[in-house]
């Protein structure tokens, strides 16, 4: 798992997609609550911070209730944000950290559920792959609608209704608890990016990555959550092209990486790895380190440490013609590779996470038996001559 | 007070948090008595008091991020 590139798809979505939006959404709530808590004390809640807010304030109304006003910017006087008075930038960064602080654990929490029910569709690991194709379809067309393709920029989740009353609800509350609920809310507005993080968290392989996929997405769009959407007091826009285009690269590639994954579960002949290896004329597979092992009481016996970050070795030799048995040894493994198939001869083993497994594959014909975990992100080959 | 509904077309809009901001900002203005977004259509659709001008509703669009054009005769 590419922790950095989650990291920083976070970052560009921060900037660029839903995050932004919410962060308007978090500013008009602390400034509603604020200026409820002023009209109760009968003072104005807001004043010009070198300008005059004219085109904040509508006629007739004398009142500060206008957008403007009450999100804490004023039209016509660029550059003078309004501030709620007597707030500090300490006591705003409170509701911002209650707000991230409920988007982060209950996205969080997705993840860990996401990752958890990927793990358990990979059990059977076709199902599991095709799964795993399909979610990567859907994360390459976000991934193109977020950097503004035509075609694949209109797609886009449409939540029910009551999901949306329920987010508009909350930021209008007066609880003290309001911005923490709505982080919490927000899980119900997911734009195309942050549904491709949960494919992502889903494809993990495990409930503990699914969560960590989640946590450094949210990390992620922390900075400049609140660095555009509270502490300057104001918006961007939106549409910041380069932006989006890069976090639209990100998803894509993200996408394509968990395609190819997907493919190489499912035994495809067509791979990132195979492509390259025709490129460059050389074998798909390393070339195994140590010579096939000579068989005991006429069955070879290969063995292989099965790692959370892997195989290894990655490529082992065989005797072809002679009954193989694999004996994977693992030691506090905690991944996706407990997950193990050999898609070509339709073997699949559950490992425990300490211990050794015998898995009998039988007797091997010449040739070059891929081994990977259900979720296709960690290989190994046994090259049988 | 009479109410008359205003459409405007909006562009910008990525995702459902867009048009709660959209319908947020509206509705903090005072004579919107309803404001309803769809991300889907790219439209908002209004209901104000005559205290607001169709320039205060454009206004409030802008405030939250997006652009957008009035839609001549629609309901």
């Amino acid at each position: 798992m590419n922790w950095w590139a989650i990291f920083g798809a976070g970052l560009l979505a921060g900037a660029t997609t839903c995050a932004v939006a919410q962060g308007g959404l978090l500013v008009g709530l602390i400034n509603r609550q604020k200026r409820a808590a002023a009209d109760a004390a009968g003072v104005s809640a807001f004043v010009a911070l070198g300008a005059a807010p004219t085109a904040a304030r509508k006629a007739g109304t004398g009142t500060a209730r206008s957008t403007s006003a009450a999100r804490g910017t004023a039209k016509g006087a660029v550059g003078a944000p309004l501030r709620p008075v007597g707030s500090s930038t300490s006591q705003d960064l409170a509701p911002v950290g209650g707000f991230l602080l409920g988007k982060f654990v209950i996205l969080t929490l997705a993840g860990v559920v996401l990752g958890a029910l990927g793990s358990f569709i990979a059990l059977d690991a076709r199902i599991g792959a095709m799964a795993q194709l399909l979610a990567a379809a859907v994360m390459i067309v976000f991934g193109l609608g977020a950097a503004g393709v035509p075609g694949f920029k209109e797609i886009r989740f449409t939540p029910p209704q009551s999901w949306i009353r329920t987010v508009r609800k909350s930021t209008r509350s007066q609880s003290a608890f309001a911005p923490f609920l709505l982080g919490v809310a927000v899980i119900l507005i997911p734009c195309g990016v942050t549904i491709s993080m949960m494919l992502l968290a889903a494809t993990s392989g495990s409930a503990a990555a699914g969560g960590a996929v989640m946590a450094v997405f949210v990390l992620g769009t922390a900075p400049m959550f609140a660095a555009y959407g509270f502490l300057t007091q104001r918006y961007v826009n939106p549409d910041s092209r380069w932006m989006s285009i890069a976090l639209g690269t990100v998803v894509v590639l993200m996408g394509l990486f968990t395609l190819n994954a997907s493919l190489t579960a499912l035994a495809s002949p067509v791979t990132a790895q195979s492509v390259a290896s025709g490129v460059l004329g050389t074998s798909a597979a390393a070339e195994p380190l140590a010579a096939a092992p000579a068989p005991v009481n006429g069955v070879q016996v290969i063995e292989i440490d099965a790692t959370s970050g892997g195989y290894s070795p990655s490529s082992v030799a065989a005797r072809a013609g002679v009954p193989t048995t694999v004996v994977f040894h693992t030691d506090n493994t905690y991944s996706c590779i407990v997950y193990t198939t050999f898609p070509t001869i339709g073997k699949q083993v559950v490992l425990p996470p300490s211990g050794d497994t015998e898995v009998d594959l039988g007797v091997l014909p010449a040739g070059e038996i891929p081994v990977s975990c259900s979720m296709g992100m960690y290989t190994g080959t046994i090259v049988v001559s | 007070m009479s109410t008359r509904t205003v459409t405007v077309e909006i562009t910008g809009m990525h995702c459902a948090s867009c048009g709660i901001l959209v319908d947020d900002c509206l509705e903090d203005v005072d004579g919107v008595v309803t404001s309803q977004t769809s991300t889907k259509t790219g439209r908002c659709v209004a209901v104000v008091t005559d205290s607001v001008t169709e320039a205060d509703v454009l206004a409030a669009v802008l405030e939250a991020g997006y652009t957008g054009a009035i839609v001549a005769g629609a309901p």
